[in-house]
């Protein structure tokens, strides 16, 4: 097995550079896609992800129906979650409904229903979420989370905060904020945390530590994901103001023309 | 009819003021019948892959990554690499219809883009194999249709040859001395190369009968309104490669008494190289053999120009990343500038 120094080095750099507490180059753009009503897509290192978003619209899918019929009174949210064949080290063949893909999707959907402001918008609509992982090279469901918000910014979907996630890893003694993959699956898999928050209203909507762990390293492994996911934030809040006020000065520079 | 699911419903008033206006040579965006929309273009956007490239025409948006592995030879063939060829629908492209109908005609996209690239030898499969019989290279085309706006074999025909300009697999070292001989991957990505002579690779251009006129690059509506489609794939230096019906009408028109008797323009041989399987027509639902003649000349004209086209825009990436060592590479045919990163926002952190 690998000793840690060799994914943190004495002089506190890892392998890919970074130091301990920095995260990887986030890269985003929210309205690629002309077809949806909301669309984003973000680089976290060589994570890649797309997300649309459709809705509130009529509900459509089977599983929104029963939802519908279940819970009259408020809108469902339905995340459809994909990997490309050509997204991993190796190429995967396509299964629909695979386990790792229902549960990442199960847990945006969660995750979401409780960000969305659910009782303003119409009860029984549904919204969809489609999310298209283009390559992976860890931290999915983080890159998943973030991308996800701005879509859903994008698509004027009202929503109570934004939701901002993050990761942290424990390779041996010492935590890494935003392990990429190599690092996430070091020593046959070491102890990962994935935290995604509310920044502002406060509160975890969704925590997940896999792995075996002592009890004593789960505050300052959960706390590490915690401040990736509030650095996230301040820099997705910049693209979402940096983006609307180009589209109020073309929209008023059209005006006065 | 390839598409089906995708396209949209007309009302036979909307299907009229189109055919009309097909009919008097203007169509409903502006466009004569024989232009073609923009094309844009990104290639080296997947670092994992061996190769990808994007296009983009209109709203139809194809993503394609190439990727490498050694494995071992089909039994017919042990002396010739593998290329695989998938194309799926993205669900944002498929949220209105039943996925399943999509999937079918995906899996149609998946048979032209096999026959464009594999089947009609461009590439030089023997080149590919590594130990006859026990190692070759296996290249997996994916394409993935991220939009849909129309003409979506074409686009994804731009797209897997863009990727292969890009593609990039190691060199191995042939170990013939040992028993058996065994291959040993050189790890210096410096040294990796392109396997494949991308300037005689064909690109596709298919003309779509709509009334009694053809046209190129539908869009969903003129799509729908179309009685049949002929896709001619073609080199740049003009050589069919393949003629296939896409979208059929009623009738099988009558199928192997057309193809022998069918002329093939200006005299070139058909077929990529010598030897190569001839120019097969399918089938040709639904269309007048005369027009197919016009058709098919027209095509390969308008496929020639486009593949000389792109390897001019492929050549201006080359040089764009040698320039710039590979950070966003990205060419377009025409000056405009869309892409995933046009107006992204970089940052990093550390605290």
């Amino acid at each position: 097995m690998f000793a840690s120094r060799e994914f943190v080095s004495p002089e506190g750099l890892r392998l890919d550079g970074r130091r301990v507490n920095e995260l990887r180059r986030l890269r985003v753009r929210s309205g690629p896609l002309t077809d949806a009503d909301g669309s984003s897509y973000l680089e976290l290192g060589n994570t890649r992800v797309l997300v649309a978003v459709y809705g509130p619209r009529e509900v459509s899918s089977a599983k929104a129906a029963r939802q519908t019929t279940q819970s009259s009174d408020r809108a469902t949210v339905c995340c459809q979650f994909s990997m490309a064949t050509f997204s991993g080290g190796e190429r995967r063949r396509k299964i629909k409904g695979d386990r790792r893909t229902m549960s990442h999707a199960s847990a945006l959907e969660k995750a979401f229903s409780s960000t969305i402001a659910i009782d303003k918008i119409p009860p029984r609509s549904q919204i969809d979420i489609f999310v298209e992982v283009l390559q992976s090279d860890g931290g999915m469901l983080v890159a998943c989370i973030n991308a996800t918000t701005l879509a859903l910014i994008d698509a004027g979907i009202e929503i109570r905060d934004y939701l901002c996630a993050s990761s942290s890893a424990l390779l041996n003694d010492i935590t890494v904020i935003d392990p990429n993959q190599n690092e996430e699956q070091s020593f046959g898999g070491s102890p990962t945390a994935t935290v995604a928050v509310l920044p502002v209203t406060g509160g975890v909507v969704y925590l997940d530590v896999d792995t075996r762990l002592h009890i004593d390293r789960l505050e300052e492994l959960v706390n590490q994901a915690t401040t990736g996911a509030l650095t996230i934030h301040t820099l997705l809040e910049k693209v979402v103001r940096d983006r609307t006020q180009s589209t109020v000065s073309t929209t008023s520079a059209q005006q006065n023309a | 009819m390839s598409n089906t699911s995708l396209l949209p419903l007309l009302s036979s008033s909307e299907r009229q003021f189109i055919l009309q206006g097909v009919a008097s040579g203007v169509r409903s965006d502006g466009r004569g019948r024989l232009d073609a929309r923009d094309i844009i273009l990104e290639t080296g956007l997947l670092p994992q892959a061996n190769g990808s490239a994007r296009v983009i025409i209109g709203n139809t948006d194809i993503l394609v990554g190439i990727k490498a592995d050694l494995g071992l030879p089909s039994q017919q063939n042990p002396d010739q690499g593998r290329i695989h060829c998938n194309v799926e629908c993205t669900a944002t492209v498929t949220n209105a219809v039943d996925s399943r109908d999509a999937d079918s005609d995906a899996e149609t996209l998946g048979h032209v883009i096999t026959r464009i690239f594999v089947n009609s030898g461009c590439i030089d499969l023997k080149k590919l194999c590594l130990i006859p019989g026990s190692v070759c290279w296996n290249f997996y085309i994916d394409a993935m249709i991220l939009g849909f706006d129309g003409n979506a074999a074409d686009a994804i025909a731009q797209a897997v040859r863009a990727a292969f300009s890009d593609l990039r697999i190691p060199r191995v070292v042939i170990d013939t001395g040992s028993t058996p001989p065994t291959v040993e991957i050189d790890e210096d990505l410096r040294r990796a190369f392109c396997p494949v002579d991308v300037a005689a690779l064909p690109l596709s251009m298919t003309m779509w009968k709509v009334g009694m006129s053809f046209l190129v690059d539908p869009t969903p509506a003129e799509e729908a309104c179309a009685s049949g489609a002929l896709l001619v794939a073609a080199t740049a230096t003009g050589r069919v490669c393949l003629v296939q019906t896409l979208a059929g009408g009623a009738a099988q028109y009558s199928e192997s008494a057309q193809a022998t008797a069918l002329p093939v323009p200006r005299g070139e041989s058909t077929g990529a190289q010598a030897g190569a399987p001839p120019v097969a027509v399918v089938s040709a639902g639904g269309m007048n053999p005369h027009s197919i003649v016009d058709m098919l000349s027209t095509a390969t004209e308008i496929a020639q120009s486009v593949a000389r086209k792109q390897d001019e825009a492929l050549r201006r990436v080359a040089e764009a990343s040698t320039r710039s060592h590979g950070a966003g590479k990205s060419a377009h045919f025409v000056d405009q500038s869309v892409g995933f990163f046009a107006d992204s926002f970089a940052a990093t952190s550390g605290n």
